[in-house]
């Protein structure tokens, strides 16, 4: 069920009213349902896989506890004690290495079989090897890669301890498929979704508004914003070669307002829905936009993303045994700076790879993770370098001008970054970057990539308002709550305004335009 | 409790509000199309008329209600809409019977034709976004469209919001026509007239169309009113003139009379050089010989009251003289 | 250990790993706190810690933790 649609919007007074007619302490119950239903709406054959991965981890995670909570006898002997708790804990392993590789595995045959194979034949032929391998005819089931993680974190989290089990299937069925989060995240850990989710919480009539509110903004993001960019960047993606210089560039940084207010807009939806309800979800998003490095970008694009990576992968990695065992090695000859600079950046290489995967079965999806990895790695190697330059310059590194520019340096970067990811191959991304660049450019009006001038002028007008909302955003002002401290005809202004904003400009219904209606009479 | 009693208040006052500006926006925005041919009916008074003619473009452009009542007393109104068929005249017909109760009912039977639920796609928004709300209406969207379809006949807004770029006064100021219903064109193309099949000539209609003529039918006799099945000059139908034949032995099935006027141009003096502004249609001089023969065939054949002495219709007097004023022909 | 000794241990960590000798902990200092103090430096904070008080944080605490005061708890635990 799309978000942006009337079906969902039906969907949402209908679950929102049984949410709080239902006794409060089986509310959880009937979000399950709902739950289920959005997602059979979506697809029935592929709920089985849902189905696969709920059961799977349930019964892994009490397994686990299980396991781990070894009955360790006081009359044993200091070496019976540790043997034992050695063998639990190498049980406890096994079972968390053997669900991980069977949950990875689904993901990697449904995701990435048809990529991995192809690449591989691309190598072996290379060497002169023709391998033709079979094509795998199916489709990837919706949210897999945001559940799948989900449920690793949470898997995860139960072997570390962090949390306990959860002993109830039906509720863990709905940590793992809770609706506003199940098609595009933001992926939820375990103790911070769990006590929100299950516990039925009262009405609050300022709480809902304001979800009420940061919905509409969502849809004001997505209908209005994202989906009219779109048919700018579609039209200038498809075909790069006919546009000059200034088009492209504009249609580079117009893609990334559009998925932005695409991503953002979908997070506003789902937060703000379940914010009616009481149930506090992880952001997303906090303006990425303003952020003054690639680092500082990534803790704020994607958040729930990079936070799992860092808790699963990055740390995991450092960790371990060959990692340490490395560093301590380096440490010796090199000293500690290179010895940590090197692991780290090994660590960074992996995360990064696998960022880019996780976005798609790819070679493109991976330059760009890759992309990002060398330069955050490069960003860490040279950050010695940079402090003593803007030492050196006596550069007054709070001053809103070396702001400014490190935002727009970083802005750029990002730009850059989406030529990779917004094309559907790497040649077709080399094609874009070097049409950029080459000499002899065609002129072309900003008004031919697809949108009139009217429909610019409410593309305009929607950046500006998403702009004002992330500064807003970045300095921590609260907008709604402004709102809700005005008087009441102004804030029922605002709010229709908002309303009729998204339904007039929004870009959905069929794509007929009344003005090819033919006149008859007249 | 007070706090609760105010805010479910507040809300349901935003809501009104908002479904007040929700149609008004939505108004705005349709796009009107020939909206000044069906709109204007809704403003005849209740239980006024004596006469509708439901159908198409056919009847739109052939039938001049004023001229009706100005030569014959007749309180008239072409319900009608563009590529209207069968099945969309069925709700048509309903929809106008739920505002008057005529004497007769005209049913330009052009589309029977063919074997769709709707003849175009943007004319039947004419016809059922300027159908008032009414069962009648929900009945017609869920009747004719697909499941998919059929939000943008509830919600209009669906279909025609991205008017907003061409959005011009005309939107914003209320529809009104002194026609009646009817289109007046005074623009002359010639056409050929060919030779029709002999009446005789039969060929079935359409499932589709069959059906919903039989049902029009049924429904008018069920509640006592007469019915008249019509077919105007068009010169484009003679290809279709033994499905139109056809229609002669329904309308003896039911007792009901059928002008067929592919067969009366002779006698009416339809001259294809100065009468139709398109091989589909008449124009008005056309149409006074149409209504000519019609005034004459209506008042002998029914028994319809002269409404010109009427004193509950002087309205219609004023109307004339307006009408008068602005097409001269 | 004494909670004092503690954290004068780990002002040397500190001030070691991050290179700056004006760094003093207290119980309630985040990565926040710190200049430098990112991910990319907790793991190797938290493998200096390790060494200077012959401890293992398990990687429940290393992910968890978010104050220094949570690393003092685990180390007057674990020593």
């Amino acid at each position: 069920m799309i978000f942006t649609s009337f079906k969902f919007l039906v969907f949402i007074c209908a679950t929102l009213l049984g949410y709080f007619l239902f006794p409060k302490k089986y509310r959880w119950l009937w979000l399950l349902g709902a739950s289920y239903y959005f997602y059979l709406s979506a697809s029935v054959k592929y709920s089985v896989f849902l189905i696969f991965s709920t059961v799977i981890t349930y019964f892994a995670a009490l397994a686990i506890e299980r396991v781990g909570s070894v009955s360790i006898l006081p009359e044993w002997t200091k070496e019976e004690k540790k043997r034992a708790k050695k063998k639990a804990a190498a049980r406890q392993k096994l079972i968390l290495a053997v669900v991980l590789l069977v949950n990875f595995g689904v993901l990697f045959s449904l995701k990435y079989y048809n990529f991995a194979a192809s690449s591989f034949a691309s190598l072996a032929g290379i060497f002169g090897l023709d391998l033709s391998p079979a094509v795998l005819k199916i489709a990837i089931p919706v949210g897999i890669s945001f559940y799948t993680f989900q449920v690793i974190g949470y898997l995860i989290d139960v072997y570390r301890t962090t949390c306990s089990a959860q002993r109830n299937f039906l509720k863990y069925a709905l940590f793992v498929s809770f609706f506003p989060q199940i098609m595009q995240g933001p992926i939820g850990r375990y103790n911070d979704l769990a006590p929100g989710l299950y516990e039925g919480h009262k009405f609050d009539y300022n709480r809902a508004a304001f979800g009420l509110q940061r919905m509409v903004f969502g849809f004001f993001e997505k209908l209005v914003i994202a989906d009219r960019l779109a048919i700018l960047v579609d039209t200038v993606w498809a075909n790069y070669a006919e546009f000059g210089r200034l088009q492209l560039i504009l249609a580079c940084f117009f893609y990334a307002i559009q998925i932005y207010a695409d991503f953002a807009g979908y997070m506003d939806i789902a937060l703000g829905c379940a914010q009616i309800m009481g149930i506090p979800m992880a952001e997303n998003f906090d303006a990425p936009y303003f952020s003054k490095s690639v680092p500082e970008f990534w803790r704020r694009w994607h958040m729930t993303l990079g936070a799992w990576f860092k808790d699963y992968l990055f740390y995991p990695v450092l960790r371990s045994g060959w990692c340490t065992r490395l560093a301590k090695g380096l440490k010796k000859k090199f000293g500690k700076t290179v010895s940590g600079n090197v692991t780290t950046a090994i660590a960074l290489f992996f995360v990064w790879m696998f960022t880019g995967l996780w976005h798609g079965a790819s070679w493109h999806y991976v330059a760009w993770g890759v992309y990002y990895g060398v330069l955050i790695i490069l960003s860490m190697l040279l950050t010695p370098l940079f402090d003593w330059l803007v030492a050196k310059l006596h550069l007054d590194r709070s001053r809103p001008s070396y702001m400014l520019v490190q935002g727009l340096k970083t802005f750029v970067i990002v730009c850059i970054g989406y030529i990779l990811f917004r094309s559907d191959s790497m040649s077709a991304a080399a094609g874009m970057i070097g049409a950029i660049f080459r000499t002899s450019t065609p002129v072309t009006t900003p008004l031919s990539m697809g949108l009139d001038g009217k429909d610019m002028l409410v593309a305009v007008a929607g950046i500006v308002i998403l702009f004002i909302i992330d500064i807003f955003r970045y300095r921590k002002f609260d907008v709604r709550q402004w709102i809700g401290e005005q008087g009441l005809w102004l804030r029922w202004i605002i709010y229709l305004i908002a309303i009729f904003a998204v339904l007039i400009f929004g870009i959905y219904g069929p794509t007929y335009s009344a003005s090819s209606f033919i006149y008859f009479a007249f | 409790m007070k706090i609760k009693l105010y805010r479910i208040l507040k809300t349901v006052s935003f809501l009104v509000i908002f479904c007040i500006l929700f149609s008004g926006v939505t108004y705005v925005l349709r796009h009107k199309g020939e909206a000044e041919i069906p709109l204007p009916f809704y403003e005849e008074e209740k239980d006024s008329l004596d006469v509708v003619f439901i159908g198409s473009s056919h009847s739109m452009c052939s039938v001049l209600p004023m001229e009706l009542y100005e030569d014959k007393g007749i309180a008239s109104y072409v319900f009608a809409s563009s590529a209207q068929v069968t099945a969309q005249s069925f709700y048509q017909l309903q929809a106008a019977l739920e505002r008057q109760t005529p004497k007769l009912i005209v049913l330009d039977v052009s589309g029977v034709i063919y074997d769709t639920k709707i003849g175009s796609e943007e004319f039947t928004h004419v016809q059922i976004d300027n159908m008032e709300f009414s069962r009648v209406k929900y009945q017609a969207i869920f009747d004719l469209f697909e499941p998919a379809d059929r939000l943008e006949y509830i919600f209009n807004i669906i279909r025609f919001h991205t008017r907003w770029k061409e959005v011009e006064k005309k939107d914003f100021l209320p529809i009104t026509s002194y026609t009646k219903g009817a289109v007046i064109s005074t623009v002359v193309k010639e056409q050929i007239l060919k030779e029709p099949v002999p009446p005789g000539e039969k060929e079935a209609l359409p499932e589709i169309s069959e059906k919903y003529l039989r049902k029009s039918i049924e429904l008018c006799q069920e509640q006592g009113i007469e019915v008249l099945l019509y077919n105007a000059p068009a010169c484009d139908s003679v290809e279709f003139a033994r499905q139109y034949n056809m229609v002669a032995d329904i309308a003896d099935e039911y007792g009901v009379q059928y002008i067929n006027f592919m067969y009366l141009t002779d006698e009416i003096g339809i001259d294809p050089t100065t009468d139709f502004r398109d091989e589909a249609h008449c124009n008005v001089y056309g149409a006074q010989k149409v209504t000519k023969y019609l005034g004459d065939y209506l008042t002998e054949r029914y028994d319809l009251p002269d409404r010109r002495e009427d004193p509950a219709y002087t309205d219609w007097n004023i109307q004339y003289g307006a009408y008068r004023n602005a097409y001269t022909y | 250990m004494e909670t004092n000794e503690i954290f004068e241990r780990l002002n040397e960590v500190f001030r070691d790993v991050f290179d700056d000798d004006t760094i003093t902990v207290a119980e309630d200092t985040t990565a926040a706190d710190v200049d430098g103090w990112d991910s990319l430096m907790h793991i190797t904070l938290i493998s200096a810690v390790e060494d200077e008080f012959d401890i293992k944080f398990n990687m429940k605490d290393v992910v968890s933790m978010k104050q220094v005061g949570d690393m003092v708890d685990i180390i007057q635990q674990e020593a």
